[in-house]
């Protein structure tokens, strides 16, 4: 397949990639461990973004992947002392075997259907966990490492490039086209030779990867994973909160998003914490009223030339 | 040597017969209407063909090869596209997009979303919508939607179209319009077609043959001038002529 030229999205995007990158290296580790949890929600948002924003099917268990790649780091790290490069490969290889299995099954339901099959999977994948000792049955499971918080960043980093560049290419390629009109009107894409089953399959199994990968650096950044903490459903609604006020299916939006939820987030994390989750909820109500689109469809509509070049 | 045919199909929903034992063939670029009155399984018909639904029994072939028990869009590869009696465009995407899609996964499969989207271009300009071409399918009119059904169907590259009821609820001006764009676009293309319609008008100056359904029963078939004289037809439209007998 020939690669189309790319656009001044991403290389935008590219840009404040490498701004992240020299932030990191030049202003040091109390500049980088802001930023490193920055990329870790962009890379969460950038997994959902595959599934809810692209298909439009409404992920509300998206936290079980995290969770997933979060214990394979913690577990290969913490037993077998192994490199957190390769927990991390772990999680995100997890994170895609566990989203082929379950696609399978909940890619059938549709709508509120598909949304309450998720919810349903969170609680049962929690209660396996408190079953099994090797997991820290309901405790916690932690390891020391060596501080290494270059290492630990620019690994998130990474796979938020990759992301972005993948989220940027398949909107533009041919399963974007397909992927973009089941989204519309799934019946219709059959009709017209889409295989909604197979599409939904990728994107679901994409989420499931990436959503992998970031949990598994998130355990990688806090030492550790604890049972009930890895299952918050509060990681759902936010990764979810991300890609709306961002902007769902676009390459900027999830990137965008995880800024506006963040960084408010991070000082009202110091001062009156209950009012975060709060102020999000509100945020995310006004944007599904006024704004559907998000940031990303408000810059759109206000000026032409954006709308050409913003994806 | 019949393009499409079907043999003896018959459909059940639960304990009502929707279809019983309708056999029909389509030959190369002809077009063959359908009519009936409401609930009579025209539909259905369609549906079953398309691969929307599974025929409880009978078989359908198209090129001789059975593709009864295939899926819509894998029956889109052998050339056969349907249009949606309420048309169900991709609403947020442009009327082109909406073709590129139909380009992209149809029979052709194609890979190149730039050549898809200027195969789309040259559609929409075919259907007299090359002016409409960045609009976004939710802002178009009723008319412009089931023109837009219709060449999404074209899009495919199908060989073989079933149109369910592109020319209902359209205004007289419009008809017309449709009707000459329907005829131009067969000259040019010269696909065959299965068109179920209520407006007489458009059936009977497109079909060369027309098939009429009632309660899921093939009751009569033959060319549109004698279908209108049709006793068994008069009678399941309007009711029998003489109550007594």
């Amino acid at each position: 397949m020939k690669i189309e030229k790319p656009g001044l999205t991403l290389y935008g995007l590219c840009i404040v990639m490498a701004l992240l990158a020299s932030a990191a290296l030049l202003l040091g580790v109390a500049v980088s461990s802001i930023l490193l949890l920055l990329l870790i929600y962009a890379a969460l948002a950038y997994s959902i973004n595959f599934i809810t924003g692209m298909m439009g099917y409404v992920d509300f268990g998206h936290v079980l992947f995290m969770a997933i790649g979060s214990y394979a780091l913690a577990t290969l790290v913490s037993y077998y002392g192994a490199n957190p490069l390769l927990g991390v490969g772990l999680g995100a290889l997890l994170g895609l075997v566990f989203a082929l299995g379950i696609g399978l099954v909940i890619l059938r339901f549709r709508g509120v259907y598909f949304a309450i099959a998720t919810v349903v999977l969170v609680l049962a994948a929690y209660n396996i966990v408190l079953q099994f000792p090797q997991l820290g049955a309901g405790g916690e499971i932690i390891f020391n490492l060596t501080f290494q918080p270059l290492a630990t960043y620019f690994t998130i980093w990474t796979i938020v490039l990759i992301e972005i560049v993948l989220t940027y290419y398949v909107n533009r390629s041919r399963i974007g086209f397909g992927i973009r009109a089941i989204k519309n009107e799934e019946d219709a894409a059959s009709s017209v030779g889409v295989s909604p089953r197979t599409l939904k399959l990728t994107g679901y199994m994409l989420g499931g990867l990436f959503g992998g990968a970031a949990g598994a650096v998130y355990a990688w950044s806090i030492s550790g994973v604890t049972a009930g903490p890895a299952f918050d459903f509060t990681f759902s609604l936010l990764m979810l909160a991300m890609i709306i006020i961002g902007g769902v299916g676009t390459s900027i939006g999830p990137l965008l998003g995880a800024v506006v939820v963040y960084i408010p987030s991070y000082f009202l994390l110091t001062t009156v914490a209950q009012a975060q989750p709060l102020m999000i909820g509100l945020l995310v109500i006004i944007m599904a009223l006024f704004l559907p689109d998000g940031i990303v469809g408000l810059l759109r509509r206000s000026n032409q030339r954006l709308r050409l070049v913003l994806e | 040597m019949p393009f499409l045919e079907a043999h003896n199909v018959s459909k059940n929903f639960g304990g009502v017969q929707a279809l019983k034992d309708v056999s029909l063939d389509l030959p190369e670029s002809a077009v063959l209407g359908l009519i009936g009155p409401n609930g009579s399984g025209k539909s259905t018909l369609l549906n079953v063909i398309a691969g929307v639904e599974k025929p409880t029994s009978g078989i359908v072939k198209l090129d001789g090869k059975r593709i009864d028990n295939l899926r819509t869009n894998r029956i889109i590869r052998y050339g056969l596209a349907k249009t949606h009696q309420i048309p169900k465009p991709f609403s947020n995407m442009t009327a082109r997009e909406n073709l590129a899609v139909a380009v992209l996964y149809g029979r052709r499969n194609i890979h190149s979303p730039r050549f898809a989207l200027e195969e789309a271009d040259r559609i929409l300009s075919m259907v007299r919508m090359g002016s409409r071409k960045d609009a976004l399918a939710d802002s178009l009119t009723v008319q412009e939607k089931k023109r837009l059904e219709l060449a999404r169907a074209i899009a495919t590259g199908a060989s073989i179209l079933l149109l369910d009821e592109v020319f209902a609820g359209l205004s007289p001006e419009e008809l017309k319009d449709s009707i000459q764009l329907f005829k131009k676009l067969h000259e040019e293309l010269h696909f065959s077609a299965l068109v179920v319609e209520h407006v007489m008008r458009a059936v009977l100056s497109l079909s060369q043959k027309v098939m009429v359904l009632e309660e899921g029963r093939v009751i009569a078939t033959g060319s549109p001038d004698e279908i209108v004289h049709d006793e068994k037809v008069i009678q399941a439209y309007l009711g029998s002529k003489n109550p007594a007998t």
